[in-house]
C-alpha cells in the first residue's frame, strides 16, 4: 500500500490560500480555487500543468468547487465567501450560467449524481442547504438544515446494479448528507417534492468540517465519513439512510479539514492540520488503520 | 447582523467554549439606574438556538454585577458546566454554579468580600478551569482557586501606590501569565515565579487605560486599549520588544470602553466605546491604516462591553448605557457587492465598509485531499499555496494478480493456473472449488472430479470383487439340483398355478406371482426374460416397496430419472449425489442435474454446505450462477478470487463451445473489478476485463477509462485495443488451430468491439479535420489535368460515383477514415487465425513464438502489430471503396477481399516490397517528410521501367477481368499512371500532394508486406532498393478497382500463399537476428535473473564472486534459450515465475521449496541443465543479502 506523492508535481500560483483542489472526471483537468477570489483551470495529462483559464467572478474567497459529470457538460460549480454559488461553463472562456445567493457566505457545493439530473446543492453559513435544479431552467429551494452554519454536504452516490442486494431501487435514492456547526450529520431526501430529514448521525463534540459519502463497491455499503474541530474521524454505516451506526476512527492530533473516499469505497484519506494526509482502510474486524502517510515523514511510506 | 435586542442594562458572559449549547449569562449592571429608579438586581441564563437567544433561568440576587466571567468548567467537578463570577460593589464577588443556575435554584456557591471597592476584573485561567484572578481598588490582585474559596493568594508584594485594577487577561498560551492593568501601565505576572516579570507605559502619549486582551494564538502580544477621549488608541504590545508598542490602532473618535479579540481568528479583534460605535480590527494588518476591517454598528449609545463568543465566533454581544443588550451574528458580513472599503470616507464623516473583505479564518478551509479517477489524490495545503497529485496504489497485490491473469488470459495456461491457486490457497473449500475448475481443462473432466469427490472407480471396484464375479459366471444353474420335480408337491393352489404359468411361458404373470409372494429375486429373474415391460413393473413394485435405504438411488439408476434423487436428497450427502451424477448423466440432463443441486445446495441457509453449489455450477459450466453463488464480496481479495474463478470456468466453456456471452451477473463482476483496478490507477488492466463484458455493461466507465487514457484516441490506440482483444482472443485461436487444420475457419470475433461511440465524437471527428486540409488541396490539381478528365468520364459507370471525381475522392478517404476507426477491432481475428494456424502447420509444437523475431516481445502480437499500421488501411480502404461502387456484399468477407488482393499484385509487389519495410519501421510523420524523396525517383525515371516499375503490366489480368463487368476500369488504370507522370511536372501540386502520401503509404504498404508470391518466388529482387516510388501513389489506385471480383475463387490457394510467406518470415528472421526474443509474458524472468546478477556483482565484487556469477550466466543463457524455443512446459515457466515472485518478495524457502518440486519432477531433464545454477543465484543472493527493490 503506499501513496506517491508526484514530486514534480506541485502547483503554486494562487495569491492567496489555496481552498480546495479537484480533478474532473476523467483525471485530466485540474481546478483549484482560492482566497484570492480566483478559479483556475488546469490540464494536467501526461503530467503536463497547463493553465487552461483564471475564472475571476466572485468578490470573495472561493471555497469549494466541484465538476460535473460529463453527462451533464462539465459544469464547473464554485461557491465564495461572497454569499453565491456559481456554475460556471466552458464555451471559449468560462461564462457564468447560474448563480444563487445565500444569506452567508457558501462553504460547500455538491453535484448530484447525473442520473437524478443536473442537481446542485449548496451549504451555507447561514445554515441552509440550497438544491438548484436544472430542469430547462433553474429553480432553487433551501432547505434550513443547521441551526449555525452548514459546513459540507454530500449526496448518496447513485449505484444502479446493487450487487448482491435484495434492494435495487435502494441506490437509486436521491438523498443528501449536510454536516454543521451544530455538530450533527443530517440526511435529507426528497418526498412528494419537499425535502424532509430522515437521519441524523450525532458522533462529534465540536463543528463537522467535511463529510464525504460512499457506496463500497462488492458488498454495497453506505458509508458517510465525517471529520471535526473535535479531531475525529467517524464512519457511520447504515441500511436504511436512518439508522447510522458511528465507529470513531482514531482522535488525531489536530483537527481534521477533509474526508474523501476512493472512488471504490474502500479507502478514505483523511487531511489534517498542515495537510498531513493519511490513508485508512477498514481491517477484518471492522476498525479502520492506517495505511499510508505523506507529508509527515518520508521514511513511514 | 443584529439577532437580538434586550431592553436591559446589563454585564454579560458567553459560556466557555468547552460548552455547548452556547449559553450566556446576564447579571444587572451596577451604577446604572433605568427610568424607574429599579433597584433590584437579576442574573439570567439565556442559551442560543438557532440564531435565537432563549430565556432558560432568571434569579434574583442581592447585588449588581460590575463584571461577570463564566469558567471552570470542567467534566470532572461538580460545578459541570462551570461557575458564573460576578464582580460586585463593596468587594464583593459572587459565584455561582451554572448547572444549578440552568435548573432555576439556588445556584450561589460562593460569596466573597475580601476586595476593598468595586471588583471590576476578573478573568478565569484557561488551564487551570479551577483558578480565577479578580481584581478591585487599592492594587489589590487576588487569584482563587475555586477548591478553596477562604485564602486567595496575592501575586507578589503589595503594592505601594494604591490604584484601581482596570481588567486583568490570563495568557491564552502560557497559563502561569496573568496580565492586569491600570490606568497608566499595564505589569504582567509570572505566578511561578510570583512576580511581576514586565511593566508596559507608554509615557509618550495620554492615555488611560480600560481593556485588554491577549492574542489567542501568540503569547508575547497584548492589546490594551484607551478610555480617553483625546488619545482613544489600541495599542499592540509585543513583550518582546516592550520599550515601546508595536502597533496603533487609531479609529475610535472617543473612548474605548471595551475590547474583545476572538479566539478563532486573531485577525479579528473588536472594540466599542464611546463614539457609539462597534469596530472590527485586523491587528495584523501590514499597515496602520488597514488595520481597522469593518463597522459592525454605528448606533446611539456608547457600548461598556463587548464579548466575542468563544465558542462560535460568528456571535458578538454587546451592552450599552441605553439600556439595549444586543447580539450580532457576524454571517452576513460578507461582501457580496464589489464595495470598495473606506469609498466614503472623504465626505466627512468617517465611514467604513460594513463588510468582512478577508474571510473569518473558521470558514477557511486550510487543507484538504480528495480522490479523483484513477486512484489520484489531490492534496492541497492552504496557507502554503500548493496543490500536490500523488497516485496511490493501495492493493498493489490486486494489481500483481490482475496482470497474472492476464497472463494466463493471454497465454492460457489455464490448467496450471488453476493448479497454482489451489495449491496457494488455505481454505480447503476454495483448494477444492480450484481442483475442480483444474478439471475443466483437463481431458476428462468427469474422472478427475470423480477422483477430487473421493470416488475413483479405481479406489471403489476391489479386485476380490472382480475375480469373483469372474468366476461365478461360467457356473451351470441346473447341475445344482440333480433331482427336481416340476410338480407341487405338496397341494398348493399357488405352486400349481405357479408351475403352470411357468410351463406355459406366461412369464409375466409367474413374476407377479413370485413378487407377491415373496420372492423378488426370482421375480426378477423371470422378468428379465419377460420382457422390458415387465421388467420396469416389477421394478417398480419393488421399489415402492422396498423399504432399503439403497432404493433412491436405485430407482434413480434404473429409471435414469436423477430429479427426484437431487430435488429430495439429505443436501449433506452432496458429495454422493455429485458422484452419482457425474457417473450416471450426460449431456442436458447432466448440466440440469446439476444445476438443480446446486440451486438447492446454493438456497440452503448452512453456508458450509451453499459454498458447494460452487462445485456444482463448476460441473454444469455455469457461469452466473457460481457469480451468483460467490456472495459477500467484501475484501478485494476475494473479489481477485471470484473473477479468476469465473474468467476461468467461462473459458472452459468457451473453448468447447466457440463463444460464450458473458453473461449479466459476470458482466457485473467484471465492471466491479475493473473499476477495481481503476482505482488502482490501473487503466489498462482494467479496460482489458472491460473488453469482456457486454456493449451496455459498465458503458460509463468504459468511456471514462478510454478518454482518460486519453493519448489520440485515433488509430493508434485503437490498434492497442485491438491487439488487446488479440490477446485475450488467443486462447480461441489456438483451439481453432488445433482443431481446424485447413484453417479454412474465420472464427468470429469472440469478443463485442468496444461501442465505437466515443471515437465517433471526438476522434473521427479529429481525424476527418486532420484529413481534410489535405483533401480539399489534392483536388485541383488533379482537375487541372486532362487525363483526369478522362477518368471523370468514366465514372459515369460507376452508377454511385458521384459526378465528380475530385468529391468522390473526398468522399473515399473520409469513408476510409470511418472504416479504419470501425473496422477495426474486429480485422485482426482472421489474419490472427491465419497467423496463429499457419505456423504450427509447419513446426507442430512450437505454435506461437516463431513467426517474427525482429518484432520485440511476442511475436505473434508483434507480427501483428507490423501488420497492424498496414492492414487497418487496406480492409478500411477497400471496404470505402466498395460502398462506393455498390458491392456491399464484398464488405463481409474482408478476408478474402485482402488476399485476393495479393495475386494481383505480384508484380508490382516486388517493388513495393521494400518500400513496405521501409514505411513500417519509418514513423507516419517521417513518413510525410521522407514522401517527397520517395516521390522523386518516380519522375526521374518516369516511364523507363515500366515492367517492373510500374504496375500495369502485371496489374492487366486483372483490370480485364474487371473490365469484363465494367469496361471503364483499364482508363482509370490509365489516367492513375498518366497522374503519376505528371505529378511531379507540377511544382504547387508535389507540395500540396506531401502531405497527403501518410494516407496513401498506409495503403501500399500492407499490399507490398502481405505479398506472399514476391517473397516465395524471388527473394534476391527484395534487396536491391530499386525505384521503389511509383507504387505508393498507384496503389491507391488499384485498390479502388478490381480486388472485390475474383475473391472467393482463390481463397483457399491465397492460404498456401500465406504459409509460404510466414516461413520465408521464419528464414528472414534468423538471418536477421541471431536468436529469437524471449516472449514478452516471459521476459521478465530474463530481466530479473540478469538483474540479480548484476546486483550480485555490484554488491560482491570479488573475484570468486564474478566466476560463480559468470558461470551462472552461461547457465541461465541456457535457460533463456528453453523459453525461446518454447520447450518448456507452461506450468515449468509458471514454477519459474512463482519461483522469481517469492525471491522478489524475499521468500528464498518458498522459491528453493518449488525447486526441489521441480528437480524431482518428471521434467528433470529438460532443467537439468539450468536449475542448479538457478538455485545458486538465488542462495547467493540470499547469503549476500542482495537489495531487489525495483525489480
Amino acid at each position: 500500500m503506499k501513496m506517491v506523492p508526484m514530486n514534480d508535481f506541485i502547483l503554486n500560483e494562487h495569491e492567496g490560500e489555496v481552498h480546495d483542489a479537484e480533478l474532473d472526471y476523467y483525471g485530466q483537468r485540474l481546478a483549484t480555487c482560492s482566497s484570492d477570489k480566483t478559479i483556475k483551470i488546469y490540464n494536467i495529462q501526461n503530467g503536463t500543468k497547463t493553465l487552461l483559464a483564471d475564472i475571476k467572478g466572485h468578490l470573495g474567497p472561493v471555497w469549494q468547487i466541484c465538476w460535473s459529470h460529463p453527462v451533464s457538460g462539465h459544469l464547473l460549480a464554485s461557491c465564495s465567501y461572497d454569499k453565491r454559488v456559481v456554475v460556471w461553463k466552458e464555451s471559449n472562456d468560462w461564462f457564468n450560467i447560474f448563480e444563487f445567493t445565500h444569506e452567508s457566505s457558501v462553504n460547500s457545493v455538491a453535484w448530484a449524481p447525473h442520473q437524478h439530473g443536473i442537481i446542485l446543492a449548496s451549504a451555507s453559513s447561514d445554515g441552509s442547504i440550497g438544491i438548484h435544479v436544472f430542469n430547462k431552467e433553474w429553480s432553487s429551494v433551501t432547505i434550513n438544515a443547521h441551526s449555525n452554519g452548514c459546513n459540507s454536504i454530500a449526496w448518496a452516490p447513485f449505484k444502479e446494479q446493487l450487487f448482491g442486494s435484495n434492494q435495487p431501487e435502494f441506490g437509486k435514492k436521491l438523498a443528501l448528507a449536510s454536516g454543521g456547526c451544530d455538530k450533527l450529520i443530517k440526511i435529507w431526501t426528497i418526498q412528494s417534492d419537499q425535502w424532509v430529514q430522515i437521519g441524523e448521525i450525532n458522533c462529534h463534540t465540536d463543528w463537522i468540517r467535511a463529510i464525504d459519502w460512499t457506496c463500497t463497491i462488492g458488498d454495497n455499503r453506505q458509508l458517510i465519513a465525517s471529520c471535526s474541530e473535535d479531531k475525529t474521524v467517524v464512519v457511520s454505516h447504515s441500511d436504511d439512510y436512518a439508522k447510522w451506526n458511528s465507529t470513531q476512527m482514531q482522535i488525531f492530533d489536530s483537527r481534521v479539514w477533509t474526508v474523501s473516499w476512493s472512488k471504490i469505497g474502500n479507502v478514505l484519506a483523511v487531511s489534517t492540520e498542515r495537510n498531513k494526509v493519511s490513508l485508512w482502510k477498514e481491517n477484518r474486524n471492522g476498525q479502520w488503520m492506517i495505511c499510508s502517510k505523506i507529508n509527515d515523514n518520508k521514511e513511514d511510506n | 447582523m443584529k439577532i437580538k435586542q434586550f431592553p436591559n442594562t446589563v454585564v454579560s458572559t458567553w459560556s466557555p467554549k468547552s460548552n455547548y449549547p452556547i449559553n450566556i449569562a446576564m447579571g444587572t449592571a451596577a451604577q446604572q439606574l433605568d427610568a424607574s429608579f429599579n433597584t433590584s438586581s437579576t442574573l439570567e441564563l439565556y442559551s442560543l438556538q438557532s440564531n435565537d437567544l432563549i430565556l432558560n433561568a432568571l434569579i434574583s440576587t442581592d447585588c449588581r454585577f460590575h463584571k461577570l466571567v463564566w469558567g471552570g468548567t470542567n467534566a470532572s467537578e461538580e460545578w459541570g458546566s462551570g461557575i458564573i463570577a460576578g464582580g460586585c460593589d463593596n468587594g464583593i464577588i459572587r459565584l455561582y454554579d451554572a448547572s444549578k443556575l440552568a435548573r432555576n435554584v439556588d445556584s450561589i456557591v460562593a460569596k466573597s468580600d475580601r476586595h476593598v471597592g468595586s471588583v471590576r476584573a476578573l478573568n478565569f485561567n484557561l488551564f487551570q478551569t479551577n483558578l480565577f484572578a479578580s481584581g478591585a481598588s487599592e492594587s489589590e490582585i487576588f487569584i482563587w482557586d475555586l477548591h478553596s474559596m477562604s485564602t486567595p493568594m496575592t501575586p507578589g508584594s503589595k503594592s505601594e501606590s494604591l490604584e484601581d485594577v482596570i481588567d486583568l487577561a490570563w495568557n491564552n498560551e502560557v497559563q502561569h501569565i496573568l496580565g492586569s492593568l491600570f490606568h497608566k501601565y499595564t505589569v504582567v505576572w509570572d505566578l511561578r515565579k510570583n512576580e511581576p516579570i514586565i511593566k508596559l507605559s507608554d509615557n509618550n502619549s495620554k492615555v488611560k487605560w480600560k481593556a485588554m486582551s491577549w492574542n489567542p494564538k501568540v503569547a508575547t502580544q497584548v492589546c490594551i486599549a484607551s478610555e480617553d477621549d483625546q488619545n482613544p488608541v489600541i495599542q499592540l504590545w509585543d513583550l518582546r520588544y516592550a520599550s515601546s508598542p508595536v502597533k496603533h490602532f487609531v479609529g475610535h473618535q472617543k473612548g474605548i470602553l471595551s475590547m474583545s479579540w476572538c479566539s478563532e481568528d486573531t485577525d479579528l479583534l473588536i472594540s466599542c466605546g464611546k463614539d457609539n460605535r462597534i469596530l472590527i480590527w485586523n491587528p495584523s494588518s501590514e499597515t496602520e491604516e488597514n488595520s481597522l476591517v469593518c463597522e459592525l454598528e454605528h448606533n446611539y449609545q456608547w457600548n461598556f462591553e463587548v464579548n466575542w463568543c468563544p465558542r462560535d465566533p460568528l456571535f458578538i454581544a454587546t451592552s450599552s448605557f441605553d439600556g439595549q443588550t444586543t447580539l450580532y451574528s457576524l454571517s452576513d458580513l460578507q461582501n457580496s457587492k464589489d464595495q470598495k472599503i473606506n469609498e466614503n470616507v472623504n465626505t466627512g464623516q468617517f465611514q467604513w465598509s460594513n463588510s468582512l473583505s478577508n474571510a473569518p479564518n473558521w470558514l477557511k478551509r486550510k487543507c484538504g485531499a480528495s480522490f479523483a479517477f484513477g486512484g489520484n489524490l489531490v492534496s492541497f495545503d492552504g496557507s502554503l499555496k500548493t496543490i500536490q497529485l500523488n497516485k496511490t496504489v493501495i492493493e498493489p497485490d490486486l494489481l500483481l494478480w490482475s496482470e497474472y491473469l492476464q497472463q494466463i488470459l493471454n497465454n492460457g495456461n489455464y490448467e496450471g493456473f488453476c493448479h497454482h491457486k489451489s495449491e496457494l490457497t488455505l481454505d480447503d473449500d476454495i483448494q477444492l472449488v480450484w481442483k475442480f475448475l483444474k478439471t475443466m481443462f483437463q481431458n476428462n473432466p468427469k474422472e478427475a472430479q470423480l477422483e477430487l469427490l473421493g470416488y475413483s472407480n479405481k479406489t471403489l471396484t476391489k479386485e476380490e470383487f472382480h475375480s469373483n464375479i469372474l468366476n461365478t459366471q461360467e457356473e451351470n444353474i441346473v447341475t445344482k439340483f440333480e433331482n427336481f420335480t416340476l410338480k407341487s408337491s405338496v397341494t398348493n393352489d399357488l405352486q400349481d398355478l405357479l408351475y403352470q404359468s411357468l410351463l406355459v411361458g406366461n412369464l409375466s404373470t409367474a413374476a407377479d406371482i413370485f413378487f407377491d409372494n415373496g420372492k423378488p429375486v426370482e421375480a426378477l429373474l423371470l422378468a428379465i426374460t419377460a420382457g422390458p415391460k415387465t421388467l420396469s413393473r416389477i421394478q417398480n413394485k419393488y421399489l415402492k416397496n422396498s423399504k432399503e435405504p439403497t432404493t433412491a438411488l436405485l430407482h434413480a439408476i434404473i429409471t435414469n430419472d436423477w430429479s427426484d434423487l437431487v430435488e429430495n436428497c439429505d443436501l449433506n450427502c452432496w458429495k454422493e449425489i455429485m458422484t452419482a451424477l457425474l457417473t450416471h448423466t450426460n449431456g442436458t440432463n447432466f448440466i440440469s442435474s446439476f444445476e438443480k443441486l446446486g440451486n438447492r445446495l446454493a438456497a440452503n441457509d448452512n453456508l458450509s454446505l451453499s459454498k458447494y453449489a460452487q462445485l456444482c455450477y463448476i460441473c454444469s459450466g455455469n457461469v452466473e450462477a457460481l457469480v451468483e453463488n460467490i456472495k459477500d464480496i467484501k475484501t478485494i481479495e476475494k473479489l481477485q478470487e471470484s473473477v479468476e474463478m469465473a474468467m476461468l470456468l467461462h473459458r472452459s466453456m468457451s473453448s468447447s463451445e466457440s463463444h460464450l456471452e458473458v453473461g449479466k451477473k459476470f458482466g457485473e463482476l467484471l465492471v466491479n473489478y475493473s473499476e477495481t483496478l481503476v482505482s488502482q490507477g490501473d487503466l489498462e488492466g482494467a479496460l482489458s476485463f472491460l473488453e469482456f463484458t457486454n456493449k451496455d455493461q459498465g458503458v460509463e466507465l468504459k468511456s471514462q477509462v478510454y478518454k482518460a487514457l486519453g493519448k489520440n484516441q485515433t488509430i493508434e490506440n485503437t490498434i492497442n485495443n485491438s491487439q488487446k482483444l488479440l490477446k485475450s482472443n488467443t486462447h480461441d485461436f489456438r483451439k481453432y488451430s488445433t482443431t481446424s487444420a485447413t484453417g479454412t475457419i474465420t472464427p468470429e470475433p469472440p469478443f463485442p468491439t468496444y461501442p465505437n461511440s466515443y471515437i465517433q465524437d471526438n476522434d473521427v471527428n479529429n481525424l476527418h479535420q486532420n484529413q481534410k486540409p489535405h483533401l480539399s488541396n489534392y483536388p485541383p490539381p488533379i482537375q487541372s489535368q486532362p487525363t483526369y478528365n478522362l477518368n471523370n468520364q468514366q465514372q459515369s459507370v460507376y452508377n454511385n460515383f458521384p459526378p465528380t471525381g475530385t468529391q468522390q475522392y473526398g468522399n473515399n478517404f473520409i469513408n476510409q477514415t470511418n472504416m479504419q476507426t470501425k473496422a477495426v477491432p474486429p480485422t485482426p481475428t482472421p489474419d490472427a487465425s491465419s497467423r496463429c494456424m499457419t505456423p504450427s502447420s509447419i513446426k507442430p509444437g512450437k505454435p506461437k513464438y516463431v513467426i517474427d523475431p525482429s518484432v520485440k516481445g511476442n511475436n505473434m502480437y508483434g507480427s501483428y502489430n507490423n501488420n497492424g499500421l498496414g492492414m487497418l488501411s487496406p480492409m478500411g480502404q477497400q471496404s470505402g471503396f466498395n460502398s462506393s461502387i455498390g458491392q456491399p456484399h464484398v464488405l463481409n468477407q474482408p478476408l478474402g477481399q485482402q488476399n485476393i488482393f495479393k495475386p494481383s499484385m505480384v508484380q508490382p509487389n516486388c517493388l513495393s516490397q521494400p518500400l513496405g519495410q521501409t514505411n513500417n519501421s519509418i514513423e507516419p510523420l517521417i513518413q510525410q517528410q521522407i514522401q517527397p524523396n520517395i516521390y522523386n525517383p518516380t519522375y526521374n525515371q518516369p516511364k523507363g521501367p515500366v515492367p517492373n516499375l510500374n504496375p500495369q503490366p502485371t496489374f492487366q489480368p486483372i483490370q480485364n477481368n474487371y473490365s469484363q463487368v465494367i469496361s471503364p476500369s483499364p482508363n482509370l488504370n490509365q489516367s492513375s499512371s498518366i497522374y503519376n507522370q505528371r505529378a511531379p511536372s507540377v511544382e504547387p501540386f508535389q507540395s500540396l500532394y506531401a502531405p497527403l502520401p501518410s494516407n496513401y503509404i498506409k495503403k501500399s504498404t500492407p499490399a507490398g508486406w502481405n505479398d506472399p508470391p514476391m517473397l516465395s518466388t524471388s527473394a534476391p529482387i527484395q534487396k536491391p532498393p530499386t525505384p521503389v516510388s511509383s507504387t505508393p501513389i498507384t496503389h491507391p489506385l488499384y485498390t479502388n478497382n478490381p480486388p472485390p471480383i475474383e475473391e472467393i475463387g482463390t481463397y483457399i490457394p491465397l492460404r498456401n500463399n500465406d504459409e509460404q510467406f510466414s516461413t520465408n518470415n521464419i528464414t528472414q528472421g534468423v538471418e536477421a537476428l541471431p536468436k529469437q526474443t524471449i516472449p514478452q509474458e516471459h521476459i521478465r524472468i530474463q530481466v530479473i535473473l540478469n538483474e540479480i546478477q548484476s546486483r550480485l556483482l555490484e554488491a560482491v565484487p570479488t573475484a570468486p564472486t564474478r566466476k560463480r556469477v559468470m558461470d551462472i550466466a552461461g547457465k541461465v543463457e541456457l535457460l533463456y534459450d528453453s523459453i525461446r524455443e518454447n520447450s518448456l512446459s507452461s506450468y515449468l515457466i509458471q514454477c519459474l515465475h512463482t519461483m522469481i515472485d517469492l525471491v522478489l518478495k524475499r521468500d528464498y524457502n518458498g522459491a528453493f521449496n518449488i525447486h526441489t518440486q521441480l528437480v524431482s519432477g518428471p521434467e528433470f531433464s529438460k532443467i537439468s541443465t539450468f536449475m542448479p545454477s538457478l538455485k545458486t543465484l538465488f542462495q547467493m543472493a540470499y547469503q549476500y543479502n542482495i537489495n531487489l527493490e525495483g525489480l
